[in-house]
């Protein structure tokens, strides 16, 4: 046998050896529980920092489109017949000897990330009470005409589709769609949609669509839908138009706050933000008043066509206070009714519902010359538990109550702490 | 998995270097495009870098190679960078060769078959405000079969070869690959 028929036999056999081999099924396609590797933010002595960690990503039924029964993406989304159209993003994973997945590229990990807190907080809200269908649709690279100021870095919720909408992060921060507090933020939005907006859509259609997230109407394929006639409102709908968006994003931070402890979560990715909505405890309480709103209210009607689009940043204004207040209000439970902080927070946030679903009812119910209050929020706590709390919630609540009488150019009677007979507990007296 | 690879072809050459003449072709630096996904969330050619060392025996090939790509995306904040390594045995079989008499010595284009077997792994570095982590995933199997055409100018040599080749670490499994190499061949 000379070597060339030796050289032959050993091709043959190797290529026979190649052809009998077919391998293993893609690991993209794995499904399940599967462990995967993300950024987590952690508190501790209270400094907040993001860690990389091991989490159980549950029920996905695709890896590849890290889909299931938490959360499905859409890549660059349009919109048809009210809901998300386009194609799935492809996530990469390389799994590791102990059975880990780490994602290959950013978008893989920002998936990963959005699936991992969108099954946290639809567990946390159904042990709120609150069902949110699943999987929650998310748009990912969502592409915005219009207002420049929009179409990077940011996120929106928006109720008609019901989904989460990230644009392209250009900054040189921690992307948005990572920021554990920012992605409760928005799914509080959901939430509010739900109790608030989407009822009051049936019956207030032109305000319901500005309050949902009047950014997203120019999305790619919203070009359909109506447009909203600016200027159109009255003075007293677009008070309550403004007071639903404020305490819209005041709950919402207290949302964000309550899923990651960290008062500050917006700094990680809008670090210019963190003054102005920073939750850590104000020196002094302030809050924008009836009146605060009014006179914003004129100077926006006065410098833009548009004024809902002017007051988008106060609305902010409106809402941080409410916020903070809410976190506050964690902590004096903590303190005066002995409950853990999961637990204080679980009662906050149950009280939070409670008001929504109230506030949702006394919106529909409006007349056009009605108003809603900006104090609704610290009444409803000092009327929850039949009006019996600890003395120091009773403070907290006249505090924020009696903030718009310490001006100084206001006179008035202020609101009290009164304790009741026989009973350690305190019930906020009215002046 | 490159140690013994490497043993192998050691142990080839020895085995037959009594008997005849051998050639040894080291090519560095190769390029190699591979027609597949990735981050930028579409289907296109993927630049990798390629070494390789060849031996030949009369019309058999044997030889190892490597091949690496690397892919970055993400921000200062949150970053990922990933390799692609992987080491590969090839196997391969002359089916024809074109001697240029009239030029210089060793002047000739040859075609060749071959297959492929090997490993690829990658290294994931993930960083995250300022501290990173690297991760190394499994080796997965590579199995390819492909055609190589080879130009020989005296000590100078030119690969070009197309295949195919699959692992399940590949997006898709199955990827068209083709590669230019430029190096050096000896005779002895």
């Amino acid at each position: 046998m000379n070597f060339s028929r030796i050289s032959m036999l050993f091709l043959g056999a190797f290529l026979l050896a190649f052809t009998g081999c077919k391998p293993a099924p893609n690991e993209q396609t794995a499904n399940g529980d599967l462990a995967v590797q993300i950024p987590l933010s952690e508190v501790s002595n209270g400094n907040s920092e993001y860690l990389l960690k091991t989490v159980t990503l549950k029920d996905i039924s695709n890896l590849r489109e890290v889909r299931g029964k938490y959360a499905q993406f859409f890549y660059a989304p349009g919109l048809v017949e009210g809901r998300l159209s386009g194609g799935s993003p492809i996530a990469y994973f390389a799994k590791t000897k102990n059975e880990t997945y780490i994602a290959k590229d950013a978008l893989s990990l920002q998936m990963a990330t959005l699936y991992y807190h969108m099954q946290s907080l639809m567990t946390w809200a159904q042990d709120l009470g609150i069902t949110v269908k699943g999987p929650f649709q998310i748009g990912l690279n969502t592409k915005i005409k219009g207002d420049e100021a929009v179409q990077a870095n940011n996120a929106f919720y928006d109720g008609r589709s019901k989904a989460m909408l990230f644009v392209p992060y250009t900054d040189r921060e921690m992307p948005i769609s990572v920021n554990a507090g920012i992605i409760a933020h928005e799914f509080f939005h959901s939430i509010f949609y739900s109790k608030v907006l989407g009822p009051l859509s049936k019956k207030h259609v032109t305000i319901s669509q500005r309050l949902s997230d009047e950014n997203v109407h120019s999305l790619e394929g919203w070009g359909k839908h109506k447009k909203i006639a600016a200027g159109n409102l009255s003075e007293v709908e677009l008070f309550n138009e403004t007071y639903l968006r404020g305490i819209n994003e005041g709950l919402a931070d207290f949302w964000g706050w309550a899923y990651t402890d960290d008062p500050d979560f917006i700094k990680w990715s809008l670090s210019a933000h963190v003054k102005k909505r920073s939750l850590t405890k104000p020196e002094k309480v302030m809050y924008k008043t009836d009146q605060d709103i009014e006179t914003a209210i004129v100077e926006a009607r006065n410098i833009a066509d548009d004024p809902s689009q002017a007051l988008s940043n106060f609305v902010y204004d409106v809402g941080t206070p409410y916020a903070r207040f809410l976190k506050e209000l964690v902590t004096v439970k903590m303190k005066n009714e002995g409950l853990m902080r999961a637990d204080a927070k679980k009662a906050v946030s149950q009280f939070v519902i409670k008001f929504i679903e109230h506030l949702g009812h006394d919106a529909l119910a409006l007349n056009k010359s009605e108003r809603l209050s900006t104090q609704s929020l610290f009444k409803a706590v000092a009327e929850a538990d039949a009006g019996r709390q600890s003395q120091e919630q009773c403070e907290l609540i006249i505090q924020y109550l009696n903030a718009p009488l310490q001006k100084e150019d206001v006179i008035a009677a202020k609101y009290t702490c009164e304790k009741e007979e026989n009973v350690d507990s305190y019930k906020v007296v009215a002046p | 998995m490159m140690i013994r690879f490497l043993i192998l072809l050691s142990l080839l050459v020895s085995a037959v270097s009594a008997q005849a003449q051998h050639e040894i072709q080291i090519y560095a630096p190769g390029f190699q495009f591979r027609y597949e996904e990735g981050s930028d969330q579409s289907i296109d050619l993927r630049g990798y870098s390629h070494y390789s060392v060849n031996y030949m025996y009369q019309s058999l090939l044997l030889g190892i190679e490597h091949n690496s790509s690397q892919d970055n995306t993400g921000s200062t904040s949150l970053g990922v960078k990933t390799q692609m390594k992987e080491w590969n045995f090839l196997a391969g079989f002359s089916l024809a060769k074109m001697e240029f008499q009239n030029l210089t010595p060793n002047t000739n284009l040859e075609l060749l078959i071959f297959g492929v077997v090997g490993q690829t792994k990658a290294e994931v570095e993930t960083s995250l405000n300022g501290q990173s982590q690297t991760d190394t995933s499994d080796s997965e199997q590579v199995l390819g079969l492909g055609g190589l055409v080879l130009f020989r100018l005296d000590y100078f040599i030119v690969g070009l070869d197309t295949r195919y080749m699959q692992s399940k670490a590949y997006q898709p499994e199955s990827v068209s690959v083709s590669t230019v190499k430029l190096g050096v061949n000896f005779d002895y």
